[in-house]
């Protein structure tokens, strides 16, 4: 492996709805070619704005199914002792798996002296890479209540750094909420977090815990404030919050009613055209290219 | 016992708004109201309902937190059964990645020589306390990078499920920490916006409530629709829209500062009594079923 040539960004948020997606859509626009990746595996939107066209998918398996042969179980409860997701039941005498609550660690096979526990290969998702208007794109659907999203966004971040060419080194990503699994594994590596939020008290104590797990990992970190008009006052706070993690303060975009209307057309707000908000994204683009890019 | 989640397949359409709301309407009723924060990742219903905290408690588990050097004789067991990636065995080297670690268990049972070293891992913690004089608050807080954590700390939040009406505010999305959250409650509303986002995120949400068991309802907030896409899928996934909540930006405002949208703006304490009664007319119908 050779040095690595590309540059990685996700746009994450700590609270949901504060418009990751419609800003990535956005910088997408504005850097014309990059390698984008939807590493929101669980409600993916961004294809919603880039109407990929896939040329390449294929199955992901974050796990196995496991399943108890009731012929050879001798009910000895040695799995249900094991699993640490509380995922086997007793049902008139007899033990069964329940496929939600099954993680697909395979701890029961291991243990079981019965050989009862059989386990395939689960089905967790699907993986996509595709063409769009502005690169190719990487992302991936996790299938409907299906575990190991942090192990499909890994995934999804491999496509992309494939993707990855002379002249096409920027990789754009577009992160999920909270502070969990797939938010980890969206951030271990990557050269920059652009975290977006809002003001409000959930938007910054959402932000502060963001904000920790960044700085756990030693990510370098940009802060936005999306809607800045609703509430200037926690706008300032949010800024000197910012302040004290030592992160930067990349700018604020007011709340304008042509990012839902660019949406429903499909559009980027860049190509929509219009709005308040249009000329505040361009220059947090400029900022964030300097920051990262060096130019 | 009433149980009702408060859940959303996109964030920010307004789950804690709309929990916390009729947790407050509820408790003005005179109603047994427990609440719930589910969310464990990013908590925000007690900035609204401002508990005041009697009791504090960490979560731990019993978790692998390192490799004996001495013990390990480098056979690559461990990394061969773990599902999770949080294990590697490199260039005679062994890596454990607590951060990727889902606790399961397995390295330990195939490790022949007893090398793996488990301790108590603080994985978040639990607060209790009482909210409005009425409602039994409690919500955790997971720990800084223990992302795989989450359905573990949120099964641990629910154990503290009342006797009247317990109301569950979820993480939004469609994934483990949301399916731990919604499974085995009476009720499911969904909080959508009508925007394309919306609706697509809805459309998961609803997929994977049916896949476990659940008929949920939804509750449209910001009710300005721009198309009927929304409408078109409720009718034709048969789907009822239990109310509507208007785009108005006196209620973002409210919510900015961390203030009970009925409290502040009374004109909507109507709204939230219908909801509220909706809600548990279809709590009840579900019960019957």
């Amino acid at each position: 492996m050779g040095e690595k040539k590309q540059k990685e960004i996700v746009v994450i948020s700590g609270k949901g709805g504060t418009g990751k997606t419609s800003l990535t859509a956005c910088f997408a626009a504005l850097a014309k070619r990059s390698v984008i990746s939807d590493l929101d595996v669980d409600a993916a939107d961004l294809h919603l704005v880039l109407g990929p066209k896939i040329k390449e998918r294929g199955d992901f398996s974050g796990g196995v199914v496991a399943e108890i042969d009731q012929d050879k179980c001798t009910q000895c409860g040695k799995c249900k002792e094991a699993c640490h997701f509380a995922a086997i039941e007793i049902k008139d005498g007899r033990y069964y798996i329940d496929p939600v609550a099954c993680e697909g660690c395979g701890v029961c096979k291991l243990v079981c002296k019965d050989s009862a526990v059989i386990t395939k290969p689960a089905i967790n998702g699907e993986w996509y890479v595709s063409e769009t208007r502005f690169g190719p794109m990487a992302h991936a659907k996790l299938g409907i209540a299906e575990e190991n999203s942090g192990r499909l966004v890994t995934l999804v971040r491999q496509k992309a750094a494939a993707l990855v060419s002379e002249g096409l080194n920027k990789i754009i990503a577009d992160g999920a909420p909270g502070t969990g699994c797939p938010v980890i594994a969206s951030l271990t590596g990557v050269d920059y977090a652009l975290v977006v939020t809002e003001p409000t008290v959930s938007g910054i104590h959402d932000l502060k815990r963001i904000l920790d797990v960044t700085r756990h990992f030693g990510v370098k970190s940009g802060v936005v404030v999306n809607k800045h008009d609703l509430n200037r006052e926690i706008t300032e706070q949010i800024k000197s919050l910012t302040g004290e993690y030592q992160f930067n303060f990349l700018g604020v975009i007011p709340y304008d009613k042509n990012v839902t209307l660019a949406q429903m057309k499909k559009q980027s707000l860049i190509e929509y055209g219009q709005g308040k908000a249009l000329e505040n994204i361009k220059q947090i683009w400029a900022k964030l290219c300097s920051e990262v890019f060096g130019v | 016992m009433l149980k009702i989640a408060i859940s959303s397949g996109k964030g920010g359409t307004g789950k804690t708004m709309v929990a916390t709301n009729i947790a407050a309407t509820l408790a003005g009723q005179g109603q047994a109201v427990t609440y719930l924060d589910c969310d464990v990742e990013e908590p925000n219903g007690h900035l609204f309902l401002k508990p005041r905290i009697e009791k504090e408690e960490n979560i731990t588990i019993l978790s692998p937190i390192g490799v004996s050097d001495e013990k390990c004789t480098k056979c690559g067991k461990c990394a061969e059964a773990c599902t999770y990636n949080a294990i590697a065995v490199a260039r005679g080297k062994v890596l454990f990645f607590p951060e990727l670690c889902h606790v399961c268990g397995a390295c330990e049972i195939v490790c022949p020589a007893g090398a793996i070293i488990t301790g108590e891992k603080k994985i978040g913690v639990i607060k209790h306390g009482k909210s409005r004089g009425a409602v039994d608050f409690h919500y955790a807080l997971l720990e800084t990078a223990e992302g795989g954590m989450s359905p573990r700390l949120i099964r641990k939040v629910k154990e503290f499920s009342g006797e009247g009406i317990t109301i569950y505010d979820s993480p939004p999305g469609t994934a483990c920490p949301v399916v731990e959250t919604v499974k085995n409650v009476d009720l499911v509303v969904l909080v959508t916006d009508p925007t394309p986002f919306g609706v697509n995120d809805l459309k998961l949400a609803v997929e994977m409530c049916r896949k476990i068991g659940q008929e949920p309802v939804v509750l449209v907030n910001r009710a300005e629709y721009l198309d009927d896409e929304l409408k078109k899928y409720c009718a034709q996934a048969r789907l009822e829209i239990i109310g509507e909540i208007p785009d108005d930006r006196k209620i973002a405002e409210v919510y900015s500062v961390g203030d009970i949208v009925i409290d502040k703006l009374p004109q909507y304490a109507r709204l939230f009594k219908g909801l509220a009664e909706r809600i548990l007319e279809w709590v009840k119908k579900n019960k019957k079923r």
